[in-house]
């Protein structure tokens, strides 16, 4: 695979083409389940949130790097706001905060446990960014008296 | 089991072409009124003005000459979720909501149902929201051109480059985004078919669906997935073969005209909005 | 042959995003059947519905209020009905069948229909083997292989055997030659007249390529603009070239050269189809016996 990146004026820009393209991409994934509903796990509860929205997230930050991951879950986040259907995802604090850190939590977890077992690395990065999801989105809820 | 059609539901990053007022005015106008309004929307708690900002949605919304039948379209597959979740808040939210500006009265307590007008208003307020912002959002996506959208949100972001933010690049990716989204929405339907075609448990859609596990989404999140990553290969290439090169120095063939219309129309958007926040504890129910 | 026709679907209208700004019309009035142990090809240009309506056919799509769409007895408009079933009956294998493929492994991907039916291990095993096998992939070689390190052409035969191994009675495919080279092409086709063949397995081939239809379908329908343009046996359809050409396609060759031969008189008007068919009527034309039948169709090696 022809790889520039290094080579030219990319190099100053904190994206490169592949990281552009890739967080486009997996942002419009992110969009598509949210938006028809696909797999969306309601468990009656005061969260009732989309289980798999979160699963493009972790992909980009394991594959692609925080930053990836961090933008992903911005669209997440945002898209999460725009739809939310309670008030406690009208709530910026709670929808679009907690979501930046899913990707950055993932990416951690992997590359500490890549050299170990990439496989498990791999399960454990995205029970972690579900965890980060979910307990920060949680978290915020109560902080914020919900 | 209706037929499987996605495309119905993307409602949102289809541009419906027109000649109306909101169509013609500048990308960074549209962006911001959507901007101004749903911070209005969001901290309007009253029924007044709740219900102001439902006719101005509505009034936009007649202005761009856009079918609201389209647009109710997109609200389809939420509306099982809405119910349901506008029945949990009604029957078990009772003591969470303080209402505006009203004694809090319990309707109806048994066990821990607990219906007070705090309850009702919030399902209300909720709702009323909900398909403001979804009304909105269509319409900015709907009358506006996805490289203009994309040319505004740019500008709009560019004064910040001084403190590092990749403006060009960011907007790049949201184009990116909302250009592949109809694609791999076919892609999404054709894979749900052949998957169906294929004795897959898909779409029990009529009913709410209470747990899709992990393997049924498996069917259709591996191959989209790979498919995805096929055409980012793709689209990197040909990127990469044009010498794509970031937004450094970059500029652009297309100018945005921000004229007297455009400025009227924020400076409109922008007085309601600061005027609906500032007396939003004012109205009087 | 039974009495009663496997498919048959009767002023069928459909559109898509009905009620949209988008809304599009993609078959007007169609009408077809489909008998038991035919082998019938469905062909068009590009846009024509041919897609659209075979996807009628195992209920993915519903018809318009207008319309009936009947397979084996059943009403397909009528939402009581099995459509799980009608899914087993109508194998349906679409355009680029590949990305369908979601399993680690071949062998699990291909049981994913039978399994999905019910069907236990021991069984389920051997309607794996058996597929593979028809369409040509070793089952021990193939079976613990990653899917998605094949190549384009095995994946394909992968997917169209995880259709296989549900033993619909109809087998429909959706342009499944498209983007395989000429012999992986000649392959495929050859493998569909062995099942047929061996099965009594119902084919409806949707191509838009007319070599290929010709020679493994019994009877044609030529979709234009989401209605049936023209339909008949295939040497009925290819006896008028130029209202074949008219609608977007084209007639095999060698049945073109005939034609014009015909036309000047030089040859009994019959429709050849193939290359040896067609060196028959010329030697025939030109007074000549051949040394066998078929022998000078060496271009083509089968």
């Amino acid at each position: 695979m022809l790889d520039l990146d290094g080579d030219y004026a990319m190099r100053e820009s904190s994206l490169s083409v592949r990281k552009i393209v890739i967080a486009g991409v997996l942002s419009a994934i992110t969009i598509l389940l949210g938006w028809t509903r696909l797999g969306f796990i309601t468990v009656p509860s005061i969260v009732a949130d989309a289980t798999i929205m979160h699963v493009p997230v972790i992909v980009g930050g394991v594959v692609e790097g925080p930053v990836v991951g961090t933008i992903v879950g911005l669209i997440f986040g945002v898209f999460s706001f725009i739809q939310g259907t309670i008030p406690a995802f009208k709530d910026v604090l709670v929808a679009i905060l907690p979501r930046l850190f899913i990707g950055i939590t993932a990416w951690l977890v992997y590359i500490a446990l890549k050299r170990v077992n990439r496989y498990a690395a791999v399960v454990v990065a995205s029970v972690v960014g579900s965890l980060t999801n979910t307990v920060g989105v949680l978290g915020m809820g109560v902080v914020r008296g919900y | 089991m209706e037929s499987i059609q996605f495309q119905r539901y993307i409602t949102i990053g289809q541009y419906v072409a027109g000649r109306s007022l909101i169509h013609r005015l500048d990308p960074r106008t549209k962006l911001s009124a959507f901007l101004f309004l749903t911070l209005a929307i969001t901290f309007s708690r009253s029924y007044t003005a709740n219900a102001i900002l439902l006719l101005v949605t509505l009034g936009l919304v007649l202005a761009a000459r856009v079918s609201i039948r389209y647009l109710l379209s997109g609200l389809r597959p939420a509306l099982p979720f809405i119910l349901l979740l506008a029945i949990m808040q009604l029957l078990f939210y009772g003591n969470a909501y303080v209402p505006y500006r009203m004694e809090p009265v319990t309707l109806w307590r048994v066990g821990w149902i607990h219906v007070t007008n705090g309850s009702i208003q919030a399902v209300i307020v909720s709702t009323s929201r909900f398909v403001e912002l979804l009304f909105l959002t269509s319409l900015l996506t709907n009358t506006t051109r996805l490289t203009d959208l994309t040319h505004g949100i740019e500008a709009m972001l560019r004064p910040y480059r001084r403190l590092g933010l990749p403006a060009h690049e960011l907007s790049l990716v949201a184009t990116i985004a909302l250009r592949f989204l109809p694609l791999l929405a076919e892609q999404a339907e054709n894979i749900l078919k052949a998957q169906a075609s294929r004795g897959a448990p898909i779409a029990q859609r009529g009913r709410l669906q209470f747990v899709a596990t992990a393997r049924q989404l498996a069917v259709l999140l591996v191959p989209l997935f790979v498919d995805a990553f096929r055409r980012a290969e793709d689209l990197i290439l040909a990127m990469q073969a044009r010498c794509y090169a970031g937004g450094r120095g970059r500029t652009c063939y297309v100018q945005l005209q921000f004229d007297r219309t455009d400025a009227l129309v924020y400076g409109l958007t922008l007085v309601f909005s600061a005027a609906m926040l500032v007396l939003r504890n004012w109205f009087p129910i | 042959m039974s009495q009663q026709p496997m498919i048959r679907v009767s002023e069928l209208h459909f559109a898509y995003l009905r009620g949209t700004p988008m809304e599009v019309t993609a078959l007007r009035g169609i009408c077809l059947e489909v008998r038991r142990g035919e082998r019938v090809g469905i062909i068009g240009r590009a846009g024509s519905g041919k897609s659209t309506l075979v996807q009628h056919f195992n209920g993915l799509l519903r018809p318009d209020s207008t319309g009936q769409v009947l397979v084996a007895g059943s009403d397909l408009g009528d939402p009581a009905t099995d459509f799980r079933r009608i899914h087993q009956q109508i194998g349906l294998v679409f355009q680029t069948p590949e990305q369908q493929l979601f399993e680690r492994l071949v062998g699990d991907d291909i049981a994913f229909g039978p399994k999905q039916l019910g069907i236990e291990r021991p069984e389920r095993r051997e309607r794996v083997r058996w597929a593979m096998e028809m369409v040509g992939l070793d089952f021990d070689a193939f079976k613990d292989r990653l899917t998605l390190s094949l190549s384009g052409g095995e994946m394909r035969k992968v997917a169209v055997a995880g259709v296989l191994a549900l033993r619909p009675e109809v087998l429909v495919l959706d342009e499944s030659t498209s983007g395989l080279d000429p012999s992986s092409r000649r392959e495929m086709l050859r493998r569909l007249d062995r099942l047929h063949h061996e099965e009594n397995t119902t084919l409806v081939l949707v191509s838009s390529s007319m070599e290929e239809i010709a020679e493994h379908v019994d009877r044609v329908y030529v979709l234009e603009n989401g209605s049936v343009a023209m339909h008949g046996s295939v040497r009925e359809v290819f006896a008028h070239p130029e209202q074949v050409r008219k609608l977007g396609l084209d007639v095999p060759q060698v049945t073109a050269i005939a034609h014009e031969l015909a036309l000047v008189g030089l040859t009994d008007g019959s429709v050849p189809l193939s290359v040896p068919e067609g060196a028959e009527l010329l030697l025939a034309a030109l007074g000549l016996h051949s040394a066998q039948p078929g022998a000078l169709g060496t271009g083509d090696a089968r």
